[in-house]
């Protein structure tokens, strides 16, 4: 379903955009090792799942666009 | 940086298509949108093929696709809105089972997920659409053009088949999915940063 | 030559996810802040920092050189609705809550389960005695057996947020059987705890000549074969009771109850759905709000129903008092009935006793398979009367239909149906010393049919 004629862009803006999906994979996994042993839940930890995008969004804002490709 | 055609004289911009490096001579700008040669003749003789682009309301999109296939077939992407609702009834049907707690977890997680990326799916394709553009990458595609999504489903399906001949235990499976997560994101991340621009 | 105007995503949706990100934290983990008291009265300083951002936005965008960011972006309208959405949520769940104290929503995603089961030792029981069983989340089954004891059967299921919290949990429960003054009672101790609940079911085995009372908030109760007098009350759960040799009171805030075979009376109070109560060879009195059908049959003594649909009393019932969706029928009572109701439609056949029915928006049917010894008394509000007696009763009659007419089969010198200004009439007798029949009604038609 990708374009294939259509490149990815590698502008700062656009990479730290693409970090949100597996950092978001690696903290969901995180949070359910540590609910798993130690006193802590998932249920009581998933706002880190929120702060973590928020991390990244904002990082993503900061970001120069130079080089940017597409809309 | 350097012009990719003339290699002696310094870059002032970059094709919006293909980002090859321009210098004046090579710029061709349509809107103060900047184009190489080649592109802006792919583009003219290939016009895209949107009928009433003032039509598609990204923001109606994205409300649709609250309803499981909706959102795509508001863009007219019937398939995706079938598989959508066959994935979102597979996962309703496999949580109502009876499965132990761990696979009902992760199964859980998935279906929060999916139904969260089913509506800014929608919006991601609709506003795509309204500006006459081919659709985002998807991403089960995978953005970086290698299809993750195709990678899960099949480790997935080979573990359960692992663990339903025996060879593999349900509870080493139940301890150690997050870790498979975590694994998951890690080469996803790894790929990411390793990209060279 | 510039690279063409490009659009910046607001640094405000990044800077708001982190903060509510640290929110939430800090209302779970610090519950004495009060954040979500702060956030009650201080929502509105969100709307403003979401309108500095965006001057922010709009600024540092002009200054470079950037298109403005749009009022709303696509980002922000998602954020929207994700909060809404989340808002509701907890709205809802905080009133299912309220409506539900006992209730623990099943989020059995997130929840370990840890069980074991035991049987307690046996306790002696004299004759007579009372048990008492109670437990907050489980359900509870009594049956007979031989023997003079007391056995108590016991399966706890832990659930908490971890496995050792669950195994924590079942460690601390313990299951008390303690003597009281006239019996024993049966409960467990540190059944709800911080950190999760534990389900507690219980099944007794006594001997017959002991009196029971079961409590379950949350779960369902079945009682069988005992002799002594049976209470059974729970709030979500269903209720059923058979072979009791005295009485039983039943108390239900949802659920259904089915009680069958009852040498003495029944009483049930509450809310709830279905009931069924059959062969009851006392009263039987059911007081409340009822959703589901109603079925009562053979009841020897006196049959109460008292709810907002009405009052019924039945004398003797040898057939059934049937209540489903806005219908009430009876059949075959041996003494008087008395109906008072609303709005609900009545089909009443072969009431022995005085009948007496006082509806006010429904149709009333009544129908006699042998002719009536007693007196017959309908008054309705504004609806039909459909009265059918076999050929050769005898009875005097006086019924009147305002602004409605009156149809007659019987025919007599002495009574014949009459309109005055629109009002139907009809006063008369067949035969001699039948009983009086009076039926009144507006607006509706009164129909007096013979049957062979």
């Amino acid at each position: 379903m990708s374009d294939p004629k259509q490149p990815v862009c590698h502008c700062p803006h656009c990479k730290i955009r693409g970090l949100m999906g597996p950092l978001q994979i690696i903290t969901v996994g995180v949070l359910f090792l540590i609910g798993e042993y130690t006193r802590f839940s998932f249920l009581e930890l998933w706002p880190i799942l929120l702060i973590v995008a928020g991390v990244v969004l904002t990082a993503q804002s900061l970001a120069s666009k130079q080089g940017h490709l597409g809309s | 940086m350097n012009c990719a055609v003339h290699t002696d004289v310094q870059a002032t911009g970059f094709c919006r298509n293909c980002g090859k490096a321009l210098c004046p001579q090579c710029t061709r700008e349509v809107r103060g949108a900047l184009y190489c040669e080649d592109c802006l003749a792919g583009l003219l003789q290939s016009p895209a093929p949107e009928a009433a682009k003032g039509e598609v309301n990204p923001g109606l999109a994205a409300t649709l696709g609250i309803i499981p296939g909706l959102g795509a077939v508001y863009n007219g992407q019937y398939m995706k809105a079938l598989i959508h609702v066959l994935i979102f009834a597979g996962l309703i049907a496999a949580l109502s089972s009876d499965l132990p707690d761990a696979y009902n977890a992760f199964l859980g997680i998935a279906l929060g997920c999916f139904y969260f990326y089913m509506p800014i799916e929608a919006y991601r394709t609709a506003q795509a659409r309204k500006k006459g553009e081919p659709e985002p990458a998807n991403l089960i595609a995978g953005r970086d053009q290698r299809p993750i999504g195709a990678f899960v489903l099949i480790g997935i399906g080979v573990l359960v088949l692992l663990a339903n001949f025996g060879l593999l235990q349900r509870e080493w499976f139940s301890k150690s999915w997050p870790v498979a997560l975590i694994l998951v994101g890690g080469w996803i991340l790894w790929d990411r940063l390793h990209k060279n621009s | 030559m510039s690279n063409g105007g490009q659009q910046r995503s607001s640094i405000f949706t990044g800077l708001l996810l982190i903060v509510l990100g640290i929110l939430f934290l800090l209302a779970r983990f610090h519950p004495d802040l009060g954040i979500w008291h702060l956030f009650w009265r201080f929502w509105p300083v969100l709307i403003i920092l979401w309108g500095v951002a965006k001057l922010v936005d709009h600024f540092s965008a002009q200054r470079v050189g950037d298109v403005r960011p749009p009022l709303l972006t696509g980002g922000e309208a998602a954020l929207l609705v994700l909060v809404v959405f989340v808002l509701a949520g907890m709205g809802i769940y905080t009133k299912i809550h309220e409506r539900n104290p006992g209730l623990n929503i099943d989020l059995d995603v997130f929840n370990h389960k840890a069980s074991q089961s035991e049987e307690l030792p046996p306790k002696p029981i004299p004759a007579g005695a009372h048990v008492m069983a109670t437990t907050a989340l489980g359900s509870i089954t009594a049956h007979v057996g031989g023997g003079n004891d007391l056995r108590v059967s016991v399966t706890e299921t832990a659930e908490a947020a971890n496995e050792s919290a669950a195994q924590e949990l079942l460690k601390s429960l313990k299951v008390v059987v303690e003597q009281t003054r006239d019996g024993y009672s049966v409960h467990p101790v540190n059944q709800e705890m911080e950190t999760g609940h534990v389900t507690v079911d219980f099944d007794l085995t006594l001997p017959k000549s002991v009196s029971l009372s079961a409590d379950s908030h949350h779960g369902d109760i079945s009682i069988s074969g005992l002799a002594g007098a049976v209470s059974v009350t729970t709030q979500v759960g269903d209720i059923e009771v058979h072979d009791i040799g005295s009485d039983v009171t039943a108390q239900l805030v949802k659920g259904d109850a089915r009680i069958d075979d009852i040498t003495g009376s029944v009483r049930v109070t509450g809310r709830g759905n279905e009931i069924e109560m059959n062969d009851v060879a006392g009263d039987a009195t059911l007081q409340g709000e009822f959703f589901g059908p109603v079925r009562i049959r053979n009841v020897s003594k006196t049959t109460h129903y008292t709810s907002q649909a009405g009052d019924l009393t039945l004398s003797h019932l040898t057939g059934r008092l049937e209540l489903d969706s806005g219908e009430i029928a009876v059949s075959d009572v041996g003494g008087f009935a008395k109906l008072v109701t609303h709005d609900k439609d009545i089909e009443v056949e072969n009431v022995a006793g005085r009948l007496d029915i006082a509806g006010t928006h429904g149709d009333i049917k009544v129908t006699y398979a042998q002719p009536p010894r007693e007196d017959i008394n309908i008054a309705n509000g504004t609806g039909e009367v459909d009265l059918t007696l076999p050929a050769k009763s005898n009875f005097e009659i006086s019924a009147i239909s305002r602004s409605g007419e009156v149809q007659s089969d019987f025919e007599a010198p002495g009574l014949q149906p009459a309109d005055e200004n629109g009002t139907g009439r009809l006063n008369g007798k067949i035969g001699s010393a039948g009983p009086n029949i009076s039926i009144a009604t507006s607006y509706g038609t009164i129909y007096l049919r013979k049957s062979s």
